[in-house]
């Protein structure tokens, strides 16, 4: 039996929603999600705008606190630490985010910003933060002469490389990924794809995908969860979920991914 | 949609002819958006433009409708629409034709609305834009049309933009698009910022739309998938030159240009489970800003010959003159 690495359990999350007259209606954004992930492994999470997916996401990496319900990492029960003792898991899992421009210091040359986390956690010499930040940039295939680059003179998809660069510095072992493809070019997505499952294979790195794009998720997930209201209303073996969805709403997700993916698919002779 | 066939005036919709586009970069240098463009459209028909970023298709689209930016020059070319050269018209005669004869549908349907007006009359006022019709006529026009776009209720036409979801502006940017009627209508990734739920909804509306009112289309996008639904012929760009065009469904089942092919390879299918690698286009497109003799796709292309660094490659037709590729070595 594989290490369970990350495990969910009836987690819940109420967002108070004020309106102007002052009344406040409640937003359930998570409704008893309980899910877990073995070491080495990837769990897409799929579902439209507004399914709850990203708080989800937000959660499990301690930047939301649930309402309720459990989210244990390796054994430990984070939503019972308290802000000192939940330190050390924070480096123990790592954020990676769409449209990664905007999570970017435009300040900062690659390097910098490849090193800055390590700058935080105060691990090692200023020397040493920057070889390793080479070295994390060199594994996620941006050649050296990026380093001394500005944000603004790199690609869409060097940028996203550099997020992931940035999110493996302090060698994690989870990474929580949110629609890391969204707004890149078709043939950078599968050259990202591509590295991510280049670093899960060379470092059992332990993935939570939120995707929209069910094909991407069935490519690169050894489970699929699909997400309607804040629930999760299926899951199971990418094979099973895309060719024999059970539910109403999975099928109409495969519905529209198989509709739109029908003409490039038939005709390139990949399915 | 003649790529070559400049001669045949007859039938052209649109016409592009030897279109070259420079953005002034720093430092003296341009970067060349686009570069000696020819292609035709013909009335009634969807024509996609599939190329990733830095192709050129946005500019190309800007182009058509006369929306360049300052920073941007016409180096070469000429855009007749009908009897008009779009190219040289005063911008009087561009107020008359945009909006009412051409339409542009952008990406971002946040930022093409005003925050501070209610849909209805942001979309009243195109009709008011381009008639003499009174408030109330134009009104009424502007609830037929967010009707027709599946916003019909009051509260929608007197909603703010904020109170919508991303895919229920885009529908208001629709309407506003279609409103006047136009005859030509050019889509600029129109759906890219949506869910792939909300992505099929507006894909399905957009085609209902036009199939309807007969209007011409240029669809841009960097997606196969979506190029491949809705379009019946396409042009593929790469750094600003086209590098294959024809007939969508032949363009899919042979690619010619071993850049469609890797494009067409590079999404993701049901028959890519299991965490194998994709199908993938190595490198990075070519900085646009440095242009060196020979196909810009030469340092990605598996197929590359010594002669594809030296000069650049030959627009060729296939038997049936309906197909190009621009590439020494072709597939197939």
């Amino acid at each position: 039996m594989d290490e369970t690495l990350l495990q969910v359990c009836e987690l819940t999350k109420v967002y108070a929603d004020r309106r102007p007259a002052g009344r406040t209606t409640e937003v359930r954004a998570l409704r008893e999600v309980s899910l877990a992930i073995a070491r080495g492994r990837t769990l897409a999470v799929i579902g439209e705008s507004g399914s709850g997916k990203s708080t989800l996401a937000r959660c499990i990496v301690q930047l939301e606190a649930p309402t309720s319900g459990q989210i244990c990492f390796a054994g430990t029960d984070l939503t019972r630490l308290d802000k000192r003792r939940l330190q050390p898991f924070r480096t123990r899992m790592q954020l990676v985010l769409q449209g990664s421009s905007a999570a970017i210091n435009p300040g900062f040359r690659g390097w910098e910003v490849v090193a800055e986390p390590l700058r935080i956690q105060k691990s090692g010499s200023a020397e040493e933060q920057r070889s390793t930040a080479l070295q994390c940039m060199q594994q996620v295939g941006l050649q050296a002469d990026l380093a001394e680059r500005l944000p603004h003179r790199l690609s869409g998809g060097q940028l996203q490389r550099l997020a992931i660069a940035r999110a493996l510095v302090l060698n994690p072992e989870l990474l929580v990924l949110d629609e890391p493809f969204t707004g890149l070019d078709v043939s950078i997505q599968a050259q990202i794809a591509n590295l991510l499952l280049a670093l899960q294979r060379e470092g059992s790195l332990t993935y939570l995908l939120v995707v929209h794009d069910l094909m991407m998720a069935g490519a690169l997930a050894d489970e699929i969860a699909v997400m309607q209201d804040g629930q999760i209303v299926e899951r199971g073996i990418p094979a099973g979920v895309l060719m024999t969805p059970q539910q109403e709403y999975t099928r109409s997700l495969v519905t529209v991914a198989r509709g739109v993916a029908s003409t490039g698919a038939s005709t390139t002779g990949s399915l | 949609m003649f790529p070559l066939d400049l001669s045949a005036e007859h039938d052209a919709f649109l016409r592009v002819c030897g279109l070259t586009v420079q953005y002034r970069a720093e430092r003296g240098g341009a970067v060349t958006a686009l570069r000696d463009i020819n292609l035709a459209i013909r009335e009634g028909e969807i024509v996609g433009v599939l190329g990733e970023s830095g192709s050129g298709k946005s500019t190309l689209a800007l182009t058509l409708c006369r929306l360049l930016p300052a920073s941007a020059d016409v180096r070469s070319g000429s855009v007749r629409f009908r009897n008009l050269d779009l190219l040289k018209a005063s911008e009087r005669e561009m107020e008359g034709v945009r909006g009412a004869q051409i339409s542009l549908l952008g990406q971002d349907p946040t930022s093409a609305l005003n925050p501070v007006l209610r849909v209805g009359e942001q979309v009243r006022q195109v009709v008011q834009a381009h008639s003499q019709e009174s408030p109330m006529t134009s009104r009424e026009r502007a609830r037929y049309m967010l009707q027709q776009v599946g916003l019909g209720e009051a509260r929608h036409y007197d909603a703010y933009p904020h109170q919508l979801s991303g895919g229920q502006k885009q529908r208001v940017a629709i309407a506003q698009a279609l409103v006047c009627s136009p005859s030509f209508l050019v889509a600029d990734e129109p759906t890219s910022s949506l869910d792939p739920i909300t992505q099929a909804g507006i894909l399905d509306l957009l085609q209902r739309l036009v199939d309807d009112s007969k209007t011409t289309v240029m669809f841009v996008s960097h997606d196969p998938v979506l190029v491949g639904r809705l379009t019946t012929r396409i042009v593929v760009m790469y750094a600003g030159s086209i590098v294959e065009s024809g007939r969508t469904s032949e363009v899919y089942a042979s690619a010619r240009h071993p850049y469609t092919a890797g494009l067409l390879r590079s999404r993701p299918t049901l028959g890519h489970l299991g965490k194998r690698d994709l199908p993938c286009i190595p490198g990075v497109p070519p900085d646009l800003v440095r242009h060196s003799a020979g196909c810009a796709f030469e340092p990605r292309c598996e197929r590359r010959i010594a002669e594809c660094a030296r000069s650049d490659p030959p627009e060729s037709l296939n038997v049936a003159g309906d197909r190009t590729a621009r590439c020494f070595n072709e597939i197939g």
